[in-house]
């Protein structure tokens, strides 16, 4: 963990979803109460204030929007560039956007509403895993 | 607008030169463009009793300012968190403060060392974020420049906006920097350059991107009685509105071809009692290529879907519908985080901008924020 290029925030609120995600889950907060799903996570659920439940999600989903990424934002990401960033909306989770790698299809090739299933990879320093998406 | 003190007015304006590399405190900046505020509008020092500012963590508080401006017992000062979401509505809260009688002279000012300090492009810093950008980072996903191309992507999906539409705001920017001095780059800009520009996140290249900065900008309101007797022509805000959309979460927002700007245009122009044909100029916050297209759009200067041909047409510029960024905006007079669009705005319609000056300029709009979130207001020579 000393040699990883970032750290994973002490963050309560976010613990859940990447413990999950170290499983290769992806996990989102449900509300009960309001019948809807919220990311980023909070302590309870935004709409009513009542208790939220973690769900694990299958994956499928749509590219909201992309870009591709020619330049680094910092130096541990050289290797990987170009590579394209998408927002990723789950099927059936509404109101939820997840940023993920979009990989396993060359940027020119990418579209809005393009079909994927998010899954999880190892990040560019090969010793967590992020979320990745890949067509259909 | 006014309060129980009666109006209060824009009656100075200061800044330093901005440079890459200034070589010094972001105090120093920031108190010599106070003192040059103090003394365009020709008002004693000693009459300061506020100050307000906006930073993120870049520049000192303002109670070091008034130290350094040798003011020792303030009344009102304002420190807000954050982005150029706060430049307009900075302005605002120091009208409010003079209007309700709590200060009788308050310097806003906006102090950094963007291009040799801290960075908001580079991500330099961020090995260990919090908050809604730690989702981000695991894929290289946590600058602004990322935002905004993501929104701008949407916009050309659904309206066909082109590369070369965005080109069109950084040419038009260009232009208009080659009749100010103080601009930061003002090299002819062609199309085939705009397109050979690095790429940074597509569809955002180099010349998408606000031109990191050093320096600093300051303006003095006070009141529009104590304005009779100073140095400059006052300037009057018509309006002034916010909108902080998104929870601060813009990946959640809605429909990403709109932003703030949309939500608040109607409320702005109906408080100003003008509308988008009544203004001679605007300083729409061009942190992107793309936030000043969009936001053209929403503040109603065009069509929506329409900004590229606007931009690319000669409408907004001389000769045209409306001046759009007649400094060369943020993009290339330099990104004092959206504070020196101000400085533009009130130098245009004091009728000073000298070889760029706005025939008959006589109210301006002037932008700052987005995607999600931002505030405007509207000055105008004339209460």
């Amino acid at each position: 963990m000393m040699d990883s290029p970032y750290d994973v925030p002490n963050d309560p609120l976010s613990a859940p979803f990447w413990a999950a995600l170290q499983r290769g889950r992806i996990a989102l907060q449900y509300s009960p109460a309001a019948g809807r799903w919220q990311f980023p996570p909070l302590e309870c659920c935004r709409f009513t204030g009542a208790a939220l439940e973690w769900r694990e999600i299958d994956g499928r989903g749509q590219v909201y929007s992309y870009i591709v990424q020619v330049r680094p934002v910092t130096p541990d990401f050289v290797g990987l560039c170009p590579y394209v960033i998408a927002l990723i909306e789950p099927d059936g989770a509404s109101g939820v956007r997840l940023p993920a790698r979009l990989i396993g299809i060359e940027p020119e090739a990418v579209r809005i509403g393009l079909s994927v299933r998010l899954a999880t990879a190892p990040d560019p320093a090969g010793d967590r895993r992020a979320l990745v998406a890949r067509p259909l | 607008m006014t309060g129980g003190a009666g109006e209060a007015v824009i009656a100075g304006i200061g800044r330093t030169t901005f440079s890459r590399k200034s070589g010094r405190s972001t105090l120093g900046l920031a108190a010599e463009a106070c003192r040059a505020a103090i003394a365009d509008a020709g008002i004693a020092t000693a009459e300061i009793d506020g100050l307000v500012t906006f930073a993120v963590n870049d520049a000192p508080r303002s109670m070091e300012v008034a130290y350094a401006l040798g003011l020792d017992g303030t009344r009102c000062n304002l420190d807000l968190f954050g982005g150029g979401y706060n430049a307009p509505m900075a302005v605002s809260l120091a009208v409010t403060m003079v209007s309700t009688g709590q200060a009788q002279a308050v310097l806003v000012y906006r102090s950094l060392n963007g291009r040799s300090g801290m960075r908001f492009g580079t991500g330099s810093g961020a090995s260990s974020v919090g908050g809604v950008l730690q989702y981000g980072r695991p894929n290289g996903y946590m600058v602004p420049g990322q935002w905004f191309a993501l929104w701008a992507r949407r916009h050309m999906e659904r309206y066909g906006t082109t590369e070369e539409d965005l080109g069109h705001v950084a040419l038009l920017s260009r232009r208009h920097a080659m009749a100010n001095d103080h601009a930061l780059i003002r090299d002819p800009l062609t199309m085939s350059d705009y397109l050979a520009s690095r790429a940074i996140n597509l569809p955002f290249r180099l010349f998408d991107c606000a031109l990191e900065a050093d320096g600093a900008v300051a303006l003095l309101v006070t009141t529009q009685e104590r304005a009779r007797d100073l140095a400059q022509p006052p300037v009057h805000m018509l309006a002034s509105q916010t909108f902080m959309g998104a929870g601060g979460y813009n990946d959640a927002w809605p429909d990403m071809t709109e932003m703030y700007s949309a939500q608040l245009a109607g409320p702005l122009w109906a408080q100003a009692g003008l509308g988008p044909g009544d203004v001679q100029l605007a300083c729409l916050y061009d942190c992107f290529t793309y936030t000043a297209l969009c936001t053209a759009e929403d503040f109603g200067f065009c069509d929506k879907g329409d900004s590229g041909s606007f931009f690319g047409s000669g409408r907004a510029t001389y000769g045209g519908d409306v001046v759009i960024n007649p400094h060369g905006g943020l993009l290339c007079e330099g990104y004092i985080h959206g504070f020196n669009h101000h400085f533009e705005a009130i130098l245009q319609l004091r009728g000073q901008a000298e070889r760029r000056q706005v025939t008959a300029a006589r109210a301006a709009l002037v932008s700052g924020g987005g995607p999600g979130y931002g505030s405007a207001v509207v000055y105008g020579t004339d209460a």
